[in-house]
């Protein structure tokens, strides 16, 4: 029971990463319909601006009390930072391409995240970095078992964070001209909507919810590396896949049960370790086929 | 002379809008058969449908007198693993007497089977030259295999200079021969329209669907239009024409289906629906 | 309208399409009319370098360019004749090495000869190809990347993870080397480690496939794939099985890259799953083809040798360029900083500003295929048919 729990928390807590990378790729993709490879180097970027931050201020060091609001600064500093980031990437390297065959924008994404990878090695070297867990690091017990508080915090910051994206989408007039922009981006212009800002504004949110994902990564598993994103990020695109790419609400769910199956097939089977990789990549391929349109179904086309 | 298409209680549904309703058809071999209808009525949706390009929601389509969605034709077309989960599928269907599962051969099989078509807006290979363009309309009428391509083989050799030469008469017969190493995208308007008719024509049709053809032309390319709707005739071509000219339409079509929010309202000779009060109502309004 | 108004020019001098096309195929039509000789003094002087030049390390770098212009041929077909991207490419690639370092070795104690084993390893990483391509090319183009992405890295885990079989991490060591058998009273050749037979082996390959490609560019599936390129609901509605047909695309791509694995395997006389990843190869014969041009057969041997150029001669001596240019200068600010290991170390950020790079500025490449330049300049209809038919 122990073991089963601590796989389920392990399960979730990775997910809840995964999830926040799929995010990025299922609003962008929902939007351009671009596979933006370079976001699972944006992710790692993000992590690391945050490990930046964190040296910067020497948080390590700061009283508890010090310590919650300056979490919510850093993930809040992270986010817009990355954010940025990402706008800057669509505004160079994706903006230009917009009306090229689609070939051109995926080669590019491919060049950015290579771009992006070669920064990082160059800035960071090869070598794993270690990375200091902010979060409690005590355990709440549930008398048949403990559950980390660390994954505890995760899955909160988590949560509220893709239900303020939930709300946002759903509630804000940019939230609206954003699913508008989604369903029929000609018509949207039609009807006064500024295509460009909101692109822009998509690759913002993608990025941030990327970055928070970064720290949070980085809090979880205590090192990061400079080529984390390209593992990573695809992983997070079959999350995105498996919910329904281009469905927001598919993207998290995606998340999780793509982090609950490494987990349980890494701590359950001898061989999970060396397969779990295979068996994620064989799932991507396999709900493509099966299932393009994913747990949730993406957007119809409506012509 | 017998039918050469029929649609039986064929309807699509887009979401939640319902752009065609139970709509029949039938085409007679050798006539020219127009649908019109105000915008919006699900006249291209019929004709993407039945080109294969949409599924329709549920109904049938049959190309002289055979579905053009049988299930042999599924394995041929699908993983035999889809074609399965279709086969008993449809056995389900029709069983709980929801009607057979609706199916449509891919694009290429409806074309391969005799059926070609033109889009409304124009849809050529642009930078592919006007010979070429109606070289791969003979795409599925030639043989050449992977190795012939990759060998050059006589066969392939042969067959090329024989297509080279058919589609130049074809040039000749739409009248762009002239053009034919032009860049399809270089061409005015009027002969855009007539080379995306010599493409289709290209796939050797027995139906050729020409979706409002006579869009943007003057009075003389109109005359000028109508004339080689006459002459593929002519040549043992039904023509099923969407058009939202009526003097093209009452002029050159023995007869005329209507359609309106994506039911069938009137069908007939011209005259006939001319003086129907429905059409008259569906185009101007109900009197007041 | 105003389209309409213009009359259409009389065709008097050449036609744009007419001189574009000209070039494109100016291969082609040298040979057609008999002016082969710039081609075959080059093929003169390819077959007489060994005897030129003596230096065995030399061909043995001129075989290894040779390997990666095949690849580089391969994956034309794919991306700059189809148009789709293949970003697995590798896993062909190690597909049909391992076919060969499996079959003929002491691995199993089974010994296929390597010549056999050379065309079969392409149709063996032509059939993976059909594999995954058959169900995945019915989906919209974009989602082939990833799954080829996925399937390129499923393949050297599956061969790093199954150590019965392939040896693991470690590989398979002592891969059989070709020999020519005795015949005719032919006395027999072993290849051993001589890079010169192998060198004539990939040379002979590389002219054969060229020929091949020419065709194959100048046919029926040839003119279908640029069809499809252009537009893909159009093609499909004009009689072409897009499906079919990019899966000949991508099956034909997949046994170059079999091929050549296959090549690779008998000359480095190991293999190992390291050697096949997304970073060591799959990229790498991208940026081969956008650099030089996509679709363009010239193109993409130039940009092959360039990147191959780059990445094993000028990334490895530019530290020590680097290096002794500090010491000579001895700027103040730049001691202690190892200007070298930066050289080193920015091989990826090099490869990401060429992608990017190109795709921005010059999409086309060095030397461009005149229709993919302007279909890049000028963009093209992207809808797919899974679009409008729905997933199945």
């Amino acid at each position: 029971m122990r073991f089963f729990v601590d796989t389920l928390s392990l399960g979730i807590t990775q997910g809840a990463v995964f999830a926040l990378i799929a995010l990025g790729y299922t609003l962008v993709y929902g939007i351009i319909e671009l596979i933006n490879f370079a976001h699972g180097d944006v992710f790692t970027i993000g992590a690391f601006i945050g490990l930046n931050l964190i040296a910067l201020f020497g948080m390590q060091t700061w009283s508890p009390a010090l310590l919650v609001p300056g979490l919510i600064l850093l993930f809040a500093v992270t986010m817009a930072l990355n954010g940025l980031l990402g706008m800057a990437i669509e505004r160079v390297a994706y903006r230009p391409l917009r009306n090229a065959p689609r070939l051109a924008p995926l080669i590019t994404a491919v060049g950015m995240s290579f771009f992006l990878e070669g920064v990082l090695y160059l800035v960071r070297g090869p070598n794993q970095i270690a990375y200091p867990n902010l979060f409690p690091s005590g355990s709440v017990s549930l008398g048949f078992a403990s559950v980390g508080l660390t994954n505890l915090v995760i899955v909160a910051v988590t949560v509220v964070l893709m239900v303020g994206l939930h709300q946002f989408i759903q509630r804000t007039r940019v939230g609206r001209a954003m699913r508008a922009t989604a369903q029929d981006r000609d018509a949207a212009r039609l009807m006064g909507i500024n295509i460009n800002r909101i692109i822009a504004i998509t690759f913002f949110i993608g990025s941030a919810l990327a970055a928070a994902g970064g720290i949070i990564y980085g809090f979880y598993n205590e090192s990061i590396s400079f080529d984390l994103g390209f593992r990573s990020g695809l992983i997070a695109f079959t999350a995105a896949v498996f919910g329904g790419i281009g469905n927001v609400v598919g993207a998290s769910l995606g998340g999780f049960i793509i982090g609950l199956i490494i987990a349980f097939s890494t701590s359950y089977t001898s061989w999970g370790l060396q397969w779990a990789d295979v068996i994620v990549f064989s799932i991507l391929i396999l709900v493509l086929v099966f299932r393009p349109t994913g747990l949730l179904g993406m957007r119809v086309p409506e012509k | 002379m017998g039918t050469v298409l029929e649609t039986r209680g064929v309807s699509k549904r887009f979401g939640g809008l319902l752009a065609v309703n139970e709509v029949d058809l039938q085409v007679e071999e050798g006539e020219i058969f127009a649908m019109i209808g105000p915008n919006g009525a699900g006249k291209t949706t019929m004709f993407n449908m039945i080109a294969g390009l949409y599924k329709p929601t549920s109904g049938q389509i049959l190309f002289r007198g055979k579905s053009i969605y049988p299930i042999r034709e599924f394995w041929r077309n699908y993983t035999p693993l889809l074609a399965g989960y279709y086969a008993v599928a449809d056995r389900v269907r029709r069983g709980l007497g929801f009607g057979p599962m609706p199916l449509a051969l891919r694009p290429h099989a409806v074309t391969t089977l005799g059926i070609a078509r033109t889009f409304q807006n124009i849809r050529l290979f642009s930078f592919m030259s006007v010979l070429e363009n109606v070289m791969v309309g003979e795409h599925c009428r030639m043989h050449a295999q992977v190795y012939d391509s990759l060998l050059r083989t006589p066969r392939a050799v042969s067959e090329e200079r024989r297509v080279q030469e058919r589609a130049r008469d074809l040039l000749k017969f739409v009248g762009l021969e002239r053009y034919s190493e032009e860049y399809a995208r270089n061409l005015p308007y009027g002969h855009q329209r007539r080379l995306e008719i010599a493409r289709a024509l290209a796939s050797g049709p027995r139906l050729l669907m020409l979706d409002e053809p006579a869009a943007g032309f003057n009075p003389q390319e109109k005359v000028e239009l109508i004339q080689l709707i006459q002459q593929i005739r002519s040549q043992g071509v039904t023509i099923f024409l969407i058009e939202h000219d009526m003097k093209v339409v009452m002029e050159i079509s023995q007869r005329i289906v209507v359609l309106d929010y994506g039911e069938k309202i009137a069908e007939g000779p011209p005259e006939q629906v001319r003086n129907d009060p429905r059409v008259v109502e569906a185009y101007l309004g109900k009197p007041a | 309208m105003t389209a309409r108004s213009q009359k259409p020019a009389p065709s008097s001098s050449p036609s744009v399409a007419a001189r574009i096309r000209g070039t494109w195929s100016a291969g082609t039509r040298a040979f057609a009319r008999g002016s082969r000789v710039p081609y075959i003094v080059l093929l003169l002087l390819l077959v007489a370098f060994p005897f030129i030049d003596g230096n065995q390390s030399h061909i043995g770098i001129a075989q290894d360019a040779g390997r990666w212009i095949l690849l580089a041929l391969g994956l034309n077909i794919v991306v700059g004749y189809a148009g789709l991207l293949d970003l697995g490419y590798a896993a062909f690639f190690a597909i049909g090495a391992y076919s060969y370092a499996m079959l003929a070795s002491g691995q199993f104690n089974v010994h296929v000869p390597f010549w056999f084993l050379l065309l079969a390893s392409a149709f063996i990483a032509a059939l993976f190809g059909v594999i995954l391509g058959a169900p995945t090319l019915r989906l919209r183009g974009d989602y082939l990347a990833i799954v080829t992405l996925g399937f390129g890295e499923i393949v050297p885990r599956v061969f790093r993870n199954s150590s019965k079989f392939t040896g693991g991490v470690n590989g398979i060591v002592g891969v059989d080397q070709p020999f020519i058998p005795k015949v005719f009273g032919f006395p027999g050749y072993h290849f051993l480690f001589n890079p010169v037979p192998y060198y004539y082996v990939i040379l002979a390959v590389l002219v054969i496939s060229i020929l091949l490609i020419i065709n194959l560019r100048n046919s029926r599936l040839g003119r279908a794939w640029m069809a499809i390129r252009e537009d893909e609901v159009a093609a499909a509605s004009t009689g072409i099985n897009t499906v079919t047909t990019k899966l000949l695309a991508f099956a034909l791509g997949a046994s170059f890259s079999g091929f050549a694995g296959t090549y690779y395997s008998a000359y480095l006389f190991v293999v190992t799953p390291e050697a096949f990843s997304f970073q060591a190869v799959s990229i790498v014969v991208l940026i081969m083809i956008v650099l030089g041009g996509m679709g363009n057969i010239t193109g993409v041997i130039v940009g092959a040798l360039i990147i191959y150029a780059l990445q094993s001669y000028v990334l490895v001596q530019l530290p020590g360029w680097l290096n002794s240019l500090q010491s000579s200068i001895n700027l103040p600010f730049l001691q202690g900083v190892d200007l070298g290991s930066y050289a080193q170390d920015s091989k990826y950020l090099i490869f990401g500003i060429i992608l990017v790079g190109i795709m921005l500025l010059r999409p086309q490449g060095l030397i461009p295929s005149a229709q993919r330049k302007v279909e890049l300049e000028l963009g093209t209809q992207d809808e797919a048919v899974a679009d409008l038919r729905g997933s199945a």
